[in-house]
């Protein structure tokens, strides 16, 4: 009997230990540091969750003093994101070398953001580990989740450290973190650059600051399932957000996926191959002189939807590679064809039976570059003040975590030709 | 054997073009592929059957010894062929006029989409007809080869 009661106690108390997965943020108060975004009891399973991370940083501070584009941008954002519909769940977070919850009341949220409020959130705000920042946003982001990033992304190496060193380490990080998070995730990214008034210190790659009143760049890391991504995109366009508005943008999703594409009938001298005639074409000739210049044309319809690729990026050749030097791709446009995004366009002055091939590469865009800040000491020189300190590091950091593998391709296409 | 009609039209393919061609193998502008019906085959079964009711009915129904010589086989012919030609044209012109026909085997576009030059002209319609009239001719001229030698009066008729 005794035995009896002693057993059925020992499982009273054992069922009551355990907290279902997911509670665990339920009685955290706002402000309160947490190590995951995600509080499974206020999910709908069909809608991502947003979780966005503002850096507080002190090299913040400027963008946040009164009314701000800044504010203006991300407040924008954020209420066009809930209004969208695209997810029920949005929860707001500080972040340094800590994430610091902050609720989910977008406007409260905004009417805050000022540097007394960044000060008073607490963490290390001396300085920016922008790849630890996006290694901790990483981990918080699973098959249901979206992150944004918002950051002056500027590196602060520190007095006396080796700013070279330092700023290929943290892309090697960066690398690191986001390699290890694509091996077992769907990934797209996207990364917006934007402007707004500064009105504060500017800290330099020694962390010597210069009092600033200008136009600074700043940016909006997103990351999540590309899907989400994607629909986020399509519900919200750069031309949507307010503020200064979209600059640049840099994106980049998993590569080496099959897209559907097929030959354009009619649009060179050749027949369709019925048994593949998407991808097999006989009988292939040069158009007649006066028609196509006299060279054999060929064009191909192709869906690039899923990639959230520019059409600008998409439609310089120049980002296209082909396997076969007697082919030129003379043009890309879009295509009008229902389940086509885009219509490519080849020509060659031999006809000759080969299988050609046409990539799409990955790449850096130039604005990257050109946006990037080397030197980080004198604000005031070179043009500095456009620019932002070792920017190229943290999107090459990225770019080569995607492209590890030799899979620097978005995608390919093969068409065979015949004689 | 799916392919055999079509491949007996597209001997005379330069007469009505390729892009009636296409229209007729069952080519579909949104999918890009063949996933229409095969109307080379509807055609063909068709003019078939005519040009067998005709020989049938000049070997057996009319099997007359006044219409044994062979130019009274080539008037019957003839008049396969007609009656074909006028099927062809049907065929074809109905689905031109009803804007049936892919717009990517009807025009060719820029890239604003405005048409540069249109592909299927309604003559093309009528030139199918002709084709038509010829394989029924050349169906009409098999069958009374196999059909014939039961005929008692037509037996040798255009000859052995």
């Amino acid at each position: 009997m005794k035995k009896r009661a002693f057993l059925y106690i020992m499982v009273i108390l054992l069922c009551g230990c355990t907290e279902p997965e997911g509670r665990i943020h339920s009685d955290k108060k706002k402000g309160d540091s947490v190590s995951v975004c995600v509080d499974d009891t206020t999910i709908n399973i069909s809608k991502p969750t947003f979780c966005v991370y503002i850096e507080n940083s002190g090299s913040m501070d400027g963008y946040v003093k009164g009314v701000t584009q800044f504010e203006q941008s991300v407040y924008s954002y954020l209420s066009d994101i809930k209004i969208s519909g695209i997810t029920d769940t949005l929860n707001l977070f500080y972040i340094n070398s800590q994430v610091i919850q902050q609720g989910s009341d977008i406007e409260d949220f905004i009417k805050k953001l000022e540097p007394t409020t960044f000060k008073k959130k607490g963490g290390n705000r001396g300085t920016s580990d922008i790849s630890d920042v996006i290694k901790t946003i990483l981990k918080t982001i699973d098959g249901r989740t979206v992150a944004l990033l918002v950051s002056d992304c500027i590196f602060s190496p520190g007095r006396g450290k080796d700013a070279e060193q330092y700023l290929v380490n943290q892309q090697i990080g960066i690398k690191n973190s986001m390699a290890d998070f694509l091996k077992s995730n769907d990934c797209s990214i996207m990364f917006y650059q934007l402007n707004s008034q500064f009105d504060g210190f500017y800290y330099n790659r020694e962390d010597r600051p210069t009092k600033i009143k200008e136009q600074r760049p700043f940016y909006m890391w997103i990351v999540g399932k590309t899907e989400y991504v994607a629909e986020l995109r399509n519900r919200i366009p750069d031309n949507k957000i307010k503020g200064s508005g979209v600059q640049n943008v840099f994106t980049i999703s998993q590569g080496n996926k099959s897209v559907n594409y097929a030959v354009v009938n009619g649009s060179g001298n050749f027949r369709l191959d019925r048994k593949n005639p998407k991808t097999n074409i006989i009988d292939a000739k040069k158009e007649s002189r006066g028609k196509g210049d006299g060279k054999l044309t060929v064009s191909v319809n192709v869906d690039l939807s899923e990639f959230l690729l520019d059409d600008s990026y998409i439609c310089d050749v120049q980002n296209w590679e082909l396997n076969d030097k007697d082919f030129k791709l003379e043009s890309v446009h879009k295509s009008s064809l229902n389940g086509y995004s885009h219509i490519l366009k080849f020509a060659s002055n031999i006809v000759k039976p080969t299988t050609l091939s046409a990539k799409l590469k990955m790449s850096v865009p130039q604005w990257v570059y050109d946006q990037n800040d080397e030197e980080g000491v004198d604000i005031r020189s070179n043009g500095a003040m456009r620019k932002t300190f070792g920017i190229k590091y943290q999107v090459e950091g990225v770019y080569e975590a995607f492209t590890a593998n030799n899979n620097v391709y978005y995608t390919s296409i093969k068409i065979n030709i015949n004689k | 054997m799916e392919n055999f009609f079509g491949s007996i039209y597209c001997w005379f393919e330069s007469l009505f073009g390729a892009n009636i061609a296409e229209y007729l193998w069952g080519y579909n502008c949104g999918t890009q592929d063949y996933t229409n019906p095969n109307v080379f085959n509807k055609i063909g079964l068709l003019v078939l059957l005519i040009s067998l009711v005709l020989s049938f009915v000049y070997y057996y129904v009319l099997n007359s010894a006044k219409w044994n010589r062979w130019w009274h086989w080539l008037i019957v012919m003839f008049v396969c062929g007609i009656v074909n030609f006028y099927v062809g044209v049907q065929s074809v012109l109905a689905d031109f006029l009803d804007g049936n026909i892919g717009d990517c085997l009807m025009y060719t576009r820029d890239e604003n989409s405005e048409i540069i030059s249109q592909l299927i002209n309604e003559s093309d319609c009528w030139m199918f007809g002709v084709a038509n009239m010829i394989v029924s001719m050349i169906f009409f001229f098999v069958l009374s080869f196999v059909i014939k030698w039961k005929s008692t009066n037509c037996k040798h008729t255009p000859f052995l």
